[in-house]
């Protein structure tokens, strides 16, 4: 009898379905024509405190002009700029703000009544919460679970969804993206382990379950079509990685080299790697030419991504589908729909996440 | 159906088992989720109404390295008319008619099921239209040039510069003397049908098999739905709203580093002294003693817009003259807010009109506001029919245990409660019977008068809120005790719909859909598991 070997990658710990002390929207977006809404809610019936880092990776354009326009004449580099605030919220209670607007406490919202559907700052406020500290923002948002003290705890309390609404009301939504804390290692100090083994760094241990291997995501390949548009629509793909691993403390970029490796419908093998800093988003056919249907070959293909053995974090994120059809005079129709990954395998390092000290 | 095993394929898949028991250490497998891969995924929803433009792209890969079988079941729920000729009872319409009858007749789902098997090669992908499936026939199916979408063609070539052929999906690799093979010489097999009929709504379940049929522990598998509906004509519009298959992972009893069988706990030194937990039957045991796959959660939650809330992030803006939801003509964001005459049609309403007059909502002379029908004594009752665009939910359960063998739905059948919690931490609750399947909006979940609802902003007060959902486990019924866990998995469609203030949204892909401004769906979250078991019990 011939024995196929089958090695089966370990689950990953991170999770988009359950409750957890760490939240990440790897996409969050306020460009003038896109906002998004964010959603967070305690599942527990004890009051909850989360500590929320945005982290604004749009361009700069050191020169003059705007890098977002094109119309920048000196070069273009992300802001990296970090801005915190907390939250807290009442058992079972759900709360959301724009990334636009924020939230603030304004004891004079009036409730929505059969008359009125429109009551946006209604309930009780988790606190005031920043508008985008500039416009155009794009970069991520991270949520982590902190006791009154502000000391960070494994209570796996929050849950999280976001939704990218654009100026024409069309919508993508995705779930935050969890981390579990452990039980019994979490210290309560400004490093944040995610998994791996004990350190210097991480005397106890994992404070957290590690971020995934790899992520995997099923995707149109770049510009084929998608057959429930008909022949002339076109797909791109836009994939936003974040790495696990961010130092607020030292406002250190963490940089990251991802490989990927793809399969097309006849199996083929194809790999590429791009790397970015931080916070990174960009359309597949942007990153590499293989990803092209005219390389690919067939409509669908699987990629696998994962950092380089010489990155030092882990990487997560979500991926977004915008699909076009032409019409008669431009610009053509366009509807997005946004996926989690899939995750495979546990990383064996740690990824650290360092806190701000404070006064 | 398949009742005889796939015995046309090389067999592979009784050592692919053995295979499993040698692999390589490993912790215990996850949770059920849409995040990991899986030996079984739920669909929960499908859609398919081509006649109106609307249809469902499945996705599903193999992310191993050794090909895999797939066996399918497409649950028909579409519900049917007892009258001859009656209206359609599609989507999920309670009644329906017939010319000359005075009475309704009461609209029935049809629990019907349809099964199909493929084989995926390695880390393949693959996906098909619900409406027109797919098989191993690329060779033989012509294509249309993608500049036009008319021309027909068979290669590239065929086409203009700059185009190319597009052929509908199929699966590539079909081996024979002239046809294509993966790398390491693997081939598809099999074929998805049609769908049931046309319109359709439903669910699909997919398990990995090896080639007997007979269920593998191999968490293998992933997917993807894209619901999409292409609006033809002048007004040409899509949409499309996806979401990830919920894998329920199989339960692997694996040789530990040190020394101990996974699952059992038994002394080991290789995995072919730990028993496998997976028996490898027709019954398919999920969670609870004697599990072979992981146990579906004891609670599904859903972060929600309460019906009917007006969404803060879609602003009707005027544009280079056009409104940026609406897309009627506009000189000012005015324009896009109020109900104006242009061209002979109110903007917002859509009635007819001769001036702007004719566009606003007054208190007729029955004591009913012209335009939204409310009763009224003066215009001050009458609300103003400005622009909104306004949020609905509706919500998609399936259960975890299926009785395909037998179609019994009684296994299926539970109530499902719900614990509604506002953003003043107020709580709520109702419930609703679910059977094989139910696709309901929030705000109808315990009445049909959706201003009235629990799940309506109105009577909530906030804009959001979070909704507990648990399937109540029927150990009651000594006929099916034991034999169901009564779980449920399912999903979320968010709505946007434009409108008239006073109009509540109720549009969605099929009911309405000139009003959806746009759609998105979610996975829900799930907490904790039961003790009981639930069930597949494949044909």
């Amino acid at each position: 009898m011939v024995i196929v070997p089958h090695a089966v990658p370990a689950p990953a710990a991170t999770t988009t379905e359950r409750s957890a002390s760490i939240l990440i929207f790897p996409k969050v977006i306020f460009d003038g024509s896109r906002d998004t809404l964010i959603q967070i809610s305690n599942t527990s019936n004890s009051m909850t405190h989360a500590l929320c880092f945005y982290v604004n990776a749009a361009p700069e354009c050191i020169g003059f002009g705007d890098c977002l326009a094109g119309t920048c004449n000196g070069r273009c580099e992300p802001r990296w700029i970090e801005i915190d605030f907390s939250i807290w919220l009442t058992k079972q209670q759900p709360t959301h703000w724009s990334v636009g607007s924020g939230r603030f406490t304004d004891l004079s919202d009036l409730p929505c009544d059969p008359d009125n559907y429109d009551c946006d700052g209604a309930g009780l406020d988790p606190g005031r919460i920043p508008p985008a500290n500039s416009v155009p923002f794009t970069g991520e948002l991270r949520c982590i679970e902190v006791d009154q003290s502000g000391a960070p705890i494994s209570g796996n309390h929050l849950k999280g969804e976001a939704t990218i609404v654009s100026s024409d009301g069309d919508a993508s939504s995705y779930n935050a993206v969890g981390l579990l804390g452990l039980p019994f290692t979490n210290n309560g100090d400004n490093i944040l382990c995610l998994g791996g083994g004990v350190s210097d760094e991480c005397p106890s241990g994992a404070e957290y379950e590690g971020c995934g291997e790899r992520v995997i995501m099923d995707h149109f390949a770049e510009r084929a079509d998608n057959p429930l548009f008909g022949p002339t629509s076109t797909v791109r793909t836009e994939v936003t990685l974040v790495p696990c691993a961010i130092d607020y403390e030292h406002q250190r970029p963490t940089n990251v080299v991802t490989q990927f490796l793809t399969f097309n419908e006849f199996e083929s093998r194809f790999s590429s790697s791009t790397p970015f800093n931080c916070w990174a988003t960009f359309l597949l056919s942007q990153a590499n030419s293989v990803f092209d249907i005219r390389a690919l070959q067939t409509r669908f293909a699987q990629t696998f991504m994962r950092p380089s053995d010489m990155t030092d974090s882990g990487i997560t994120g979500v991926w977004e589908e915008y699909h076009l059809l032409p019409q008669a005079a431009p610009p053509p129709q366009q509807t997005r729909a946004a996926f989690n990954f899939i995750e495979q395998g546990t990383r064996r390092r740690t990824d650290i996440i360092f806190l701000p000290e404070g006064p | 159906m398949w009742n005889a095993p796939w015995r046309s394929l090389t067999v592979h898949g009784a050592v692919l088992g053995l295979a499993l028991l040698t692999a390589t250490p490993r912790p215990a497998p996850a949770d059920i989720a849409s995040d990991h891969p899986a030996a079984i995924l739920v669909f929960p929803k499908l859609l398919v109404d081509t006649a109106n433009g609307l249809d469902t792209l499945i996705r599903i890969s193999n992310v191993s390295d050794t090909s895999i079988n797939v066996f399918c079941f497409y649950v028909n729920v579409t519900p049917q008319c007892p009258l001859d000729n009656g209206t359609s009872c599609f989507p999920d319409k309670a009644t329906c008619t017939r010319p000359g009858q005075e009475f309704p007749g009461f609209c029935r789902p049809q629990w019907q099921e349809t099964d199909f098997i493929i084989r995926l090669t390695e880390e393949q992908p693959t996906g098909w239209l619900v409406s027109q499936g797919e098989s191993v026939n690329c060779a033989f199916i012509d294509g249309v040039c993608s500049n036009d979408g008319t021309t027909q063609c068979d290669i590239d070539m065929d086409c203009p510069p700059g185009s190319r052929c597009v052929q509908p999906p199929c699966l590539p690799l079909d081996g024979g003397p002239l046809g294509r093979t993966g790398p390491r010489g693997q081939v598809n097999e099999g074929a998805v049908p049609l769908s049931p009929e046309d319109p359709f709504i439903g669910e699909l379940k997919c398990i990995a098999v090896d080639e007997s049929l007979a269920p593998i522990a191999r968490n293998d598998l992933k997917g993807e739905v894209l619901i999409g509906r292409l609006q033809a004509g002048p007004d040409m519009a899509i949409d499309a709203a996806g979401y990830n298959a919920i894998g329920i992972p199989a339960l692997v009893n694996i040789c530990q580093e040190n020394r101990t069988c996974s699952l059992t706990g038994t002394t080991c030194t290789s995995n072919l002294q730990c028993a496998p937990t997976n028996n490898r039957d027709g019954t398919l045991v999920i969670g609870g003693s004697g599990a072979e796959y992981e146990g579906c959660p004891n609670i599904l939650i859903l972060d929600h817009f309460f019906d009917g809330a007006v969404d803060p992030l879609s602003n009707n803006l005027c544009e280079m003259g056009t409104c940026t939801i609406s897309n009627t003509m506009c000189s000012d964001d005015a324009d896009c807010l109020d109900n104006i005459c242009i061209g002979n049609a109110c903007s917002v309403t859509g009635n007819a009109c001769i001036s702007d007059t004719d566009c606003e909502n007054t208190c007729g002379p029955a004591s009913e506001c012209t335009l939204s029908g409310e009763r009224c004594v003066d215009d001050d009752d009458c609300t103003d029919p400005t622009f909104q665009t306004r949020v609905v939910t509706s919500l998609t359960l399936v259960p975890c245990t299926e009785d395909f063998e037998n179609q019994n739905p009684s296994l299926s059948r539970t109530p499902a409660q719900f614990l509604v919690f506002n953003e003043f931490e107020q709580r709520f609750s109702t419930s609703i019977p679910v059977e094989c399947f139910k696709e309901i909006r929030l705000s109808n979940i315990e009445t049909d008068q959706n201003e009235r609802s629990i799940f309506s902003a109105g009577v909530q007060g906030t804009l959001t809120g979070q909704t507990r959902i648990r399937g109540v486990v029927n150990d009651q019924n000594p006929e099916v005790a034991g034999r169901t866990g009564n779980a449920l998995l399912g999903i979320a469609e968010e709505f946007r719909c434009g409108g008239p203030k006073y109009q509540f949204p109720l549009c969605n892909f099929v009911d309405d859909p000139a009003r959806l401004v746009g759609s998105t769906s979610r996975n829900l979250h799930i907490q904790g598991r039961r003790p009981q078991s639930d069930f597949i019990y494949l044909p």
